[in-house]
């Protein structure tokens, strides 16, 4: 550690100087804080106000930032655009999330237990098979997958987007979870095993809790990446009655005519919900795990 | 019960719930796939109508094709060949969709049809729905020949002389040159929502209007001829030299012609469909036939269209279907929503069309710039086309650096010619 | 916590390998069956079309090694698109590390509101692609943009952001970085799974928060850090969409990502086979890298709980 430097003798200036630090320290980070969301938050609001404009003002030299004229109907006219169902879409991207996320979490962190803490030969080959399947591009693979969902009688089903999920929940949310793993005090396991724990037991009892960032990490990417897949239904989904929200999206995308105006708001809709799971889902994070009462 | 164990049960339920949508497939039907654009919707509808009224037991499924990406779900379909009974194509896919079988050559059938006039169609844009001449694998949409839109406000406001039908192209360029200098506006829109400046259909046409062409009688590339140079020089000085051409780098925040930052427009007539569709409208804008280059008016062509896949379970179904797109029936639905022209001779001075409601006042344009409209080159062998893969990559690449400055016209298409005929050769 | 000495006696390990065998298999069983079904018959599959001249429209022809050699002596495209996205992957890798476990300190600061900054933060990857697309199009034209006019109010030259070979690749690196969020999230975890008594302990030590960062934060940190390193390595190796939307490649190829490149090649072309051997240089470039990566990641990345150096 580095150089120690004496605490004050005087414990009451000390506190005082502390509290006004410690104050400033705070201002100095909201002053961040707010800044930084401004920047981040520009597409939000380019988003939000681009779907209150008309046709005509979202293509205006130079453009305008917030509408002239507000449109609030806009929504309405995208919700009920031809040949669109987006309630139908919405109930199909919630059954898609609901039937995949489980078996995001529940086979990724097993296997991530695996890698990370059982010792079998075979282990690092298989790891090493695991992060090299993400690297070949997905581009050439698409064809021949697609053959291969054709083949079982797949297509236009959402088995092809919902049942690999259930094997592995993906390449990196296993790496992920297994770096995680490896940082958790072997301490903890040696104790259970003393009590006669399998390893099972220990996954399931230690590491699925103390790990809960990091799930919650792969279940906003997993969510996330659902709902705004838009090659995977693309390719596997052709009936109209299956699409899911972001395959819609695309159906505002005509020969002659791009509706900017709706797509901006199908997709302030579609940024709703994943405001709020944010939101929510921190409320769930535990602020660091305390391992000193294991410890010792 | 533990959170986990509940995420279990969670999971499991939702699981099966989730396996358990599966549509069955037993009545006829027949697959068609189309694209959701506003304009086309309708021409989908009464295919579909008159369809269903010729055949009452065959259902129509229909798959629209999300967005631009077109590609990769066609290609996709194709290898696997699942592609639907009657697929939407462009004509930058019919010939590798005919070369490699995926889309049925149509011709016997329209010939032996009593009910269809093949004769009726223009010919020569029933070119774009043919192998070098050969076979029809696309019944087109529209007469869809690149004409000259204009912004006729801008004109007037900048004191140029409207265009007519016997410009010429210098008599273009002066009027632009005199709109860039009272208004500061480019003339030629290209990009953003347009087609980029390597777009065959505009580049071509300048090659033929001084007398070049791209490719020699023996198949190889004729990139450095004398009058294809002179041509291909004249198109890039409307970025180099007058300056009249919306800069590569210009990025209007959309389509430039549309948000009114570029005088002209060059493009087919669906195009209407989109200018139409701002209200109010916010200039007056006008159709004209393209102005002549030294040996006469050429201009390119581009639609889309119907055909009907190799994949097919019954092509005379299928052919019944798509047969349709060129009906008098579809043809003037298609050219009443403003979505294109009428190909069919038999419909040139239809009321219907020649009185529809302006703008664009000059309608009859379209159909008077129909006989300028020329195909793209055709090459031999396996480099490409005009439209995809090494010719076109190589031309677009000479284009660019041409455009740019980085390099001369001349120097940068002997570049192309030599790594073209390298392919072409070997 | 003792490693286990490199001269462990073999038989008794020997005698409890069948059930830890069986174990193993049991925990990886998932993804193991799953690269068996999805995984390695698409890839050998696209390792076979990389043999042939596989234009999609017609069956695969086998030509041998023809497709590699044409890439490596006839295609200039090759190379440019490799060096685009190889200096890429290095400005992104640096920048966008940096950028995003600075954010994440800030996000892990214990104030009042932050699941709502946190979201706030978040927010360029919840947005759909085409939002993003058309935003950064705007914020950098060089006319009307709000970047441009910000350089200018302070005296500066505009930049054509886009729109000029020398600047279009650093502004994708920009809008990479910005859109980073994943990479932040993965660190805000990491930061809230290290323990507090090790902060408190540091503290009593005396260590300032600039001590305490390198001397307590990067190395408990240092798995997470390895983990954002070799994901956004593999990612940046295989960045294109923003390119396909915003630049196509452009101006004169400056843009011109490998992955665009294969993309190109396959669908726009038909050249599968070309294709994938392209997509197979590329795997075997990501390989050696990453394995380069993890034979160093010994020397620096810290396992609190591993009996592995």
């Amino acid at each position: 550690m580095t150089t120690l430097t004496r605490p004050s003798l005087n414990a009451h200036a000390h506190n005082h100087q502390a509290r006004r630090q410690k104050q400033l320290g705070m201002g100095a980070v909201y002053a961040l804080l707010i800044i930084g969301s401004l920047i981040f938050m520009m597409p939000l609001i380019i988003m939000v106000a681009t779907s209150f404009k008309s046709f005509s003002e979202i293509n205006t030299y130079p453009p305008t930032i917030l509408p002239n004229v507000w449109l609030p109907e806009n929504y309405a006219n995208a919700w009920n655009y031809q040949n669109t169902n987006f309630t139908r879409w919405t109930f199909n991207t919630l059954l898609i999330i609901a039937a995949t996320l489980p078996g995001v979490i529940l086979t990724s962190s097993l296997c991530a237990y695996g890698f990370a803490r059982l010792e079998f030969p075979g282990r690092k080959v298989w790891f090493g098979l695991v992060l090299a399947s993400v690297m070949l591009p997905p581009q050439v693979t698409l064809i021949p997958l697609y053959i291969l969902f054709y083949n079982l009688g797949w297509l236009n089903t959402f088995y092809p987007l919902i049942i690999p999920a259930w094997f592995g929940g993906g390449a990196l949310n296993i790496f992920l979870l297994r770096q995680f793993y490896m940082q958790i005090p072997r301490e903890l396991d040696e104790a259970a095993t003393l009590d006669g724990a399998s390893h099972f037991t220990i996954w399931w009892r230690i590491y699925m809790p103390l790990s809960r960032p990091a799930l919650i990490s792969v279940t906003f990417l997993t969510v996330l990446g659902i709902w705004n897949d838009f090659l995977g239904p693309l390719i596997y989904l052709t009936s109209p009655e299956n699409y899911t929200l972001a395959l819609g999206l695309n159906m505002f995308q005509g020969l002659f005519i791009t509706r900017t105006d709706y797509i901006m708001a199908i997709s302030t809709l579609m940024v709703l919900p994943m405001i709020v799971m944010f939101i929510v889902a921190q409320r769930y994070v535990v602020q660091g795990f305390v391992t000193s009462g294991l410890k010792g | 019960m533990s959170p986990q164990k509940r995420l279990l049960a969670l999971a499991a339920g939702l699981f099966m719930l989730g396996v358990g949508t599966v549509s069955a497939q037993d009545v006829t039907q027949i697959r068609f796939g189309t694209v959701n654009d506003p304009a086309v919707d309708r021409v989908n509808q009464l295919l579909i109508e008159n369809f269903e009224a010729q055949h009452p037991g065959v259902e129509v499924i229909v798959e629209y094709i999300p967005g631009a990406d077109l590609v990769s779900t066609y290609t996709t379909q194709a290898a696997a060949g699942t592609l639907p009974d009657v697929v939407f194509l462009a004509d930058l896919y019919v010939v590798p969709f005919a070369q490699g079988g995926i889309v049925f050559d149509m011709q016997p059938l329209a010939e032996s049809d009593e009910s269809f006039d093949l004769s009726d169609i223009y010919d020569n844009l029933l070119g774009l729905s043919r192998v070098n001449g050969e076979g029809l694998y696309m019944i087109p949409s529209s007469y869809d020949v690149v004409t000259m839109y204009y912004n006729q406000s801008m004109f007037e406001e900048a004191g140029a002389p409207l265009p007519s039908p016997d410009w010429t192209w210098d008599d273009y360029t002066a009027a632009c040159t005199t709109i860039l200098e009272a208004t500061g506006n480019y003339c030629f829109a290209n990009g953003g929502g347009l087609p980029t400046f390597d777009w065959w259909a505009w580049m071509v046409p300048f090659v033929q209007g001084y007398g070049g062409s791209l490719v020699g009688e023996d198949g190889m590339a004729t990139l450095t001829t004398d009058e294809t140079l002179a041509g291909l020089q004249a198109y890039v000085n409307m970025w180099t030299e007058s300056g009249i051409a919306q800069p590569l780098d210009f990025d209007a925040g959309g389509n430039c012609f549309l948000v009114g930052e570029c005088a002209t427009a060059f493009f087919i007539p669906g195009f209407m469909s989109a200018l139409r569709s701002l209200e109010p409208q916010p200039f007056e804008w006008n159709v004209e036939v393209v102005p002549s280059h030294p040996e006469g008016k050429f201009t390119g062509m581009g639609t889309y269209g119907f055909a009907v896949s190799a994949n097919a379970q019954d092509p005379s179904l299928a052919w019944d279907f798509v047969k349709h797109l060129a009906s008098a029936d579809a043809q003037l639905a298609i050219a009443s929503n403003y979505a294109g022209t009428p190909l069919l001779a038999s419909l040139r001075e239809d009321p219907a069309i020649v009185n529809l409601e302006a703008p664009p006042a000059n309608i009859t344009a379209f159909i008077q710039n129909g006989e300028n409209g020329i195909l793209p080159t055709f090459f031999p062998g396996e480099c490409g086309s005009l439209y995809a893969g090494q010719i076109a990559q190589e031309i677009k690449d000479a284009l660019e650096a041409s455009i740019l400055g980085f390099s001369s016209v001349a120097d940068a298409m002997a570049i192309a010619e030599e790594n073209i005929n390298r392919c072409l050769g070997g | 916590m003792t490693a286990i000495p490199a001269n462990f006696p073999a038989p008794k390990r020997r005698r409890h390998s069948w059930r830890k065998t069986i174990e193993g298999y049991l925990f990886i069983g998932p993804v193991v069956l799953g690269l068996i079904i999805w995984t390695f018959g698409p890839m050998i599959a696209s390792a076979y079309y990389s043999l042939t001249d596989y234009r999609i429209v017609q069956p695969p022809e086998f030509i041998g090694f023809g497709n590699y050699i044409e890439l490596f002596t006839t295609d200039r495209l090759f190379i440019q698109s490799l060096s685009v996205t190889v200096r890429y992957g290095l400005m992104f890798m640096v920048l966008g590390q940096i950028v995003s476990l600075l954010l994440a300190v800030l996000l892990t600061q214990k104030v009042r509101g932050m699941a709502i900054f946190r979201t706030f933060f978040y927010m360029p990857i919840i947005v759909p692609y085409v939002a993003s697309a058309l935003l950064w199009r705007y914020l950098y034209n060089k006319d009307f943009g709000p970047i441009n006019a910000v350089l200018q109010a302070i005296g500066l030259d505009p930049i054509n952001w886009l729109g000029s070979p020398e600047s279009s690749l650093f502004s994708m690196v920009i809008m990479s970085v910005w859109t980073g969020a994943v990479t932040t999230i993965i660190y805000v975890a990491g930061l809230q799974q290290i323990p507090e008594d090790l902060h408190d302990a540091a503290k009593i030590d005396g260590a300032n928060a600039v001590q305490r960062f390198f001397a307590v934060t990067i190395p408990m940190l240092s798995p997470t850090i390895f983990f954002n390193v070799v994901t956004g390595f593999i990612g940046s190796f295989q960045f294109f969409v923003p390119a396909f939307l915003m630049t196509d490649g452009g101006p004169i190829k400056s843009t011109y990502f490998y992955n665009l490149n294969i993309y190109e090649k396959a669908f726009r072309w038909l050249e599968m086979g070309y294709a994938s051997a392209m997509a197979w240089v590329l795997f075997i470039i990501i390989m050696a890298i990453t394995v380069v990566l993890f034979r160093v990641s010994n020397r620096w990345v810290y396992y609190e709980g591993s009996n592995e150096r």
